[in-house]
């Protein structure tokens, strides 16, 4: 069977096709031939900022061409290996193998057979090590990069932090050294932000060699992605998306991207405004969305909502503003964004658990935002939470219940009436790499089942409450590699040679080739789920993204002793991310 | 006022669907800045029809939306053109008050198939409604078939190439299931990239009328 016939026997064949509005000139005089991967779905890659960042970056520099290459769903995927067609790009239908440089965007956990899924359709060998000059060089980065360990083996190199940059350079060098694999993974590893895990020595499964994080110092330099490629089919966040600042004030001590992408760097509101207007007219997109770590901390948020309000509503475009936290969320903000529903994370459901987070979201916070936000219209409230967090009780499960029974109260006296939808959803506290909580212990299946059990049946008796959890099983998988080693490399592959791919996906998880796979790869589960002790060495000690460990330590034992601090929106509070590039403190009032 | 616009469907957008289809138009119009006249609702939105959806995979030569405007703009095709992602593009266009409706006025299509040396089989193709036509296909993993010899106005074969007119709209014959029935049955090799749609019809004093000369401006 041809391609075509292939395609036309597919679910969403476009997925494959592209010619997406805004692509660029693929037929450029290049030297590097660059293809960009993400290993989940068309509609999932394409609402990724960071996949539009760095296409259109590589796409920028005169040398480079750069294609993308997603990961095919199962129908796709099966047909061309029956076919024994290999994997090729969107663009151009270039087989991955035949391109120079192939870079992997590694967003989340349970994505990592997904890895070993396009290789294998692609027909290169998993492991760096047993690909020569004759394969692409193989790169990944992304935010699991906190902790790349797992999937290192099948990598030539690693970009830790932020990739606008760094892609490029890695491309460079691969051109001036091209043949000579050796020589261009030497190079590579001067590199900030660049991990070879075949030029490091490890003990205990520990890499000895320290890297730093890479990151963009001045958000101004890489170019921001105005005319990005605008999906043929729906995604799932069908819009463009402006970027207003990256890393977070608020130091929650569960949060990996908090750390991770700080220090704290801004956009300024007139460039952002800019970027707008230029997404607005380049995509035609009936929404446009605002992206950051937590959008109501951007200090120049009104500005920016004040001036492009009046633009975006003349021409029936949504503003979309995500990731609001609830201290920041004012009746000014209510007013210009459309009554679509209301989403915020508690995260926990006691005052004396959110100090312990360092959530600082008080109960007083939560009332006067819900009467504020119920006066403006709102009649749906989303509400996140998450359990298995440090020092847990059974009284802080009964506090997520008492909240939305207080918010359901306060509907009631705002507006007389009873009919609020809420959806509460819990996910289970997954201890990440740099972070306070790197130490914590991982509640066991058994305790997830009897956590989410009771908050069933007590959702269960109230009216218009719909009540959404995250599946054990795939939280304790995600537990094992969010803080494993290099020996689960082999892990992955077991699993991916017993058909486990997608395991995001509900539908896909095997949870029983998953076991059967730890048995067989030896992987003693309870050893990365546990508390460590604070002396014991941790195989990400060699990152070093700014934030220090004795930081970390310290926000780990005043959680253990209840103790919040506050965020560093006007005092620095001494996390050492600055020590990477400057960061900025809030000036003026927000 | 209403524009009338006849467009393509070709290169790699034959494999989006309707409602993308639908999607992209629309994105096209907001990108060539054009004065739209919104819905008056909670979510307004563009007032745009399209003539009935032509099967994933078949070209088109002969697509049809109507899209209501607050005034006359000029260049209409150009801008939309310059503004269009490849493969979908106005090739005709104008203007009236009254909305046409495509949709359920065509009841009909043409679709002209490459294949080598089918003149042989024209006095079979001009029969080929007056006896029994099944058609077998799958639909959500369950095999189905059915009698559509009512749904073939026309078939014949001339210089390489098989003219069939389908019936299309509420009642509906999908070219590739019709293609993939010629192939079985007369043992060809059609593939679905060897068919073009080529014009709609709707139905006047009995008779087939091409829908540009039905509705015009």
């Amino acid at each position: 069977m041809n391609l075509d016939n292939i395609l036309i026997n597919v679910e969403k064949p476009a997925r494959y096709t592209g010619g997406e509005y805004n692509t660029p000139d693929m037929t450029k005089e290049h030297k590097i031939r660059y293809c960009l991967c993400f290993i989940d779905v068309y509609e999932v890659a394409m609402s990724n900022l960071g996949i539009q960042l760095i296409y259109h970056n590589l796409n920028n520099d005169k040398d480079i061409v750069c294609e993308r290459c997603f990961a095919p769903w199962i129908d796709f995927g099966k047909a061309l290996k029956e076919n024994d067609i290999p994997l090729m790009s969107i663009e151009t239908k270039k087989p991955l193998k035949e391109f120079d440089v192939v870079g992997f965007s590694i967003q989340y956990e349970l994505s990592y057979t997904n890895i070993l899924y396009m290789l294998d359709l692609a027909k290169i060998p998993y492991y760096s090590k047993d690909r020569d000059e004759s394969f692409p060089l193989l790169l990944a980065g992304g935010p699991t990069s906190a902790n790349p360990e797992p999937y290192a083996d099948f990598f030539d190199i690693i970009m830790i932090g932020e990739g606008e940059e760094v892609n490029i350079e890695i491309c460079k060098i691969y051109d001036k050294f091209r043949g000579n694999k050796k020589k261009i993974l030497e190079e590579c590893a001067k590199l900030q932000g660049v991990y070879v895990p075949s030029l490091v020595e490890t003990i205990n499964n520990c890499p000895q060699t320290k890297v730093t994080k890479r990151i963009v110092d001045d958000l101004n330099r890489p170019l921001y992605p105005e005319k990005p490629l605008v999906s043929n089919l729906e995604i799932i966040h069908d819009r463009p998306v402006l970027e207003l600042f990256r890393g977070c004030y608020a130091g929650c001590r569960f949060c990996q991207a908090c750390f991770f992408y700080r220090p704290i760097r801004y956009r300024e509101a007139d460039k952002i405004i800019d970027i707008a207007k230029n997404l607005m007219k380049n995509t035609g997109c009936e929404e446009i969305g605002m992206c950051s770590l937590s959008s109501g901390d951007y200090e120049g948020i009104y500005k920016v909502i004040k001036e492009l309000y009046p633009l975006t509503s003349s021409k029936n475009i949504n503003l979309q503003l995500p990731s609001l936290r609830l201290d920041s969320y004012t009746k000014e903000l209510t007013k210009s964004t459309r009554k679509s529903g209301l989403t915020f994370a508690p995260e926990a459901g006691t005052q004396r658990l959110r100090d312990v987070i360092n959530k600082n979201i008080s109960d007083e916070n939560i009332k006067n935002t819900m009467e504020t936000a119920f006066k403006e219209g709102y009649k749906t409230v989303k509400l996140y939470f998450m359990m298995g967090l440090p020092t847990e009780t059974q009284e802080d499960i009964e506090g997520i219940v008492e909240i939305v029974k207080k918010i359901k109260y306060i509907y009631f006296t705002v507006t007389n009436k009873k009919n609020l939808t809420i959806t509460v959803s819990t996910s289970v506290f997954i201890p990440k790499p740099l972070t306070p909580f790197q130490w914590a212990r991982q509640i066991s299946i058994e305790e997830m089942i009897e956590k989410t059990n009771y908050l069933k049946s007590e959702f269960k008796k109230m009216k218009n409450v719909n009540y959404n959890y995250h599946g054990a099983d795939t939280s304790m998988l995600e537990g094992i590699f969010a803080r494993g080693d290099r020996r689960l490399s082999k892990l992955i592959e077991i699993a991916y040679n017993k058909n486990c791919i997608f395991d995001g996906w509900n539908e896909l998880f095997k949870f029983d080739k998953w076991l059967e796979a730890i048995e067989e790869s030896g992987t003693e589960a309870t050893h990365y789920l546990r508390e460590i002790p604070l002396d014991e060495e941790l195989c990400w000690d060699y990152i070093d993204i700014g934030t220090t460990k004795s930081y970390f330590k310290r926000e780990w034992l005043k959680a253990l002793q209840g103790i919040s601090e506050e965020g560093c929106f006007k005092i620095c509070k001494g996390c050492g991310a600055n020590r990477l590039g400057e960061c900025r403190l809030q000036k003026g009032d927000n | 006022m209403l524009i009338c616009c006849k467009f393509t469907k070709e290169k790699d957008i034959i494999y989006l669907s309707h409602i993308d289809m639908l999607r992209q138009i629309n994105r096209a119009f907001r990108r060539s800045d054009f004065d739209i006249d919104f819905s008056q609702g909670f979510n307004p939105h563009i007032l745009l029809n399209l003539s009935p959806p032509v099967a994933l995979g078949i070209k088109s030569t002969a697509e049809y939306f109507t899209l209501r405007l607050k005034s006359l703009e000029e260049n209409f095709i150009e801008r939309f053109n310059e503004h269009s992602i490849e493969g979908l593009k106005v090739i005709n266009a104008f203007y009236t008050d009254n909305n046409p409706n495509y949709a359920a006025k065509i009841i009909a299509s043409e679709y002209v198939i490459d294949c080598n040396n089918c003149e042989k089989l024209d006095n079979e193709f001009k029969e080929i409604n007056k006896s029994d036509f099944i058609i077998d296909y799958t639909v959500k993993g369950k095999k189905e078939s059915k009698e559509v010899k009512d749904m073939i106005f026309s078939c014949s074969a001339e210089n390489d190439k098989i003219k069939a007119v389908l019936a299309t709209g509420n009642k509906n014959l999908r070219a590739d299931r019709f293609i993939n029935t010629l192939n079985q049955r007369y043992n060809l090799n059609i593939s679905f990239k060897d068919v073009v749609k080529t014009r709609q019809f709707a139905e006047q004093d009995g008779k087939l009328v091409d829908i540009d000369e039905v509705i015009k401006c």
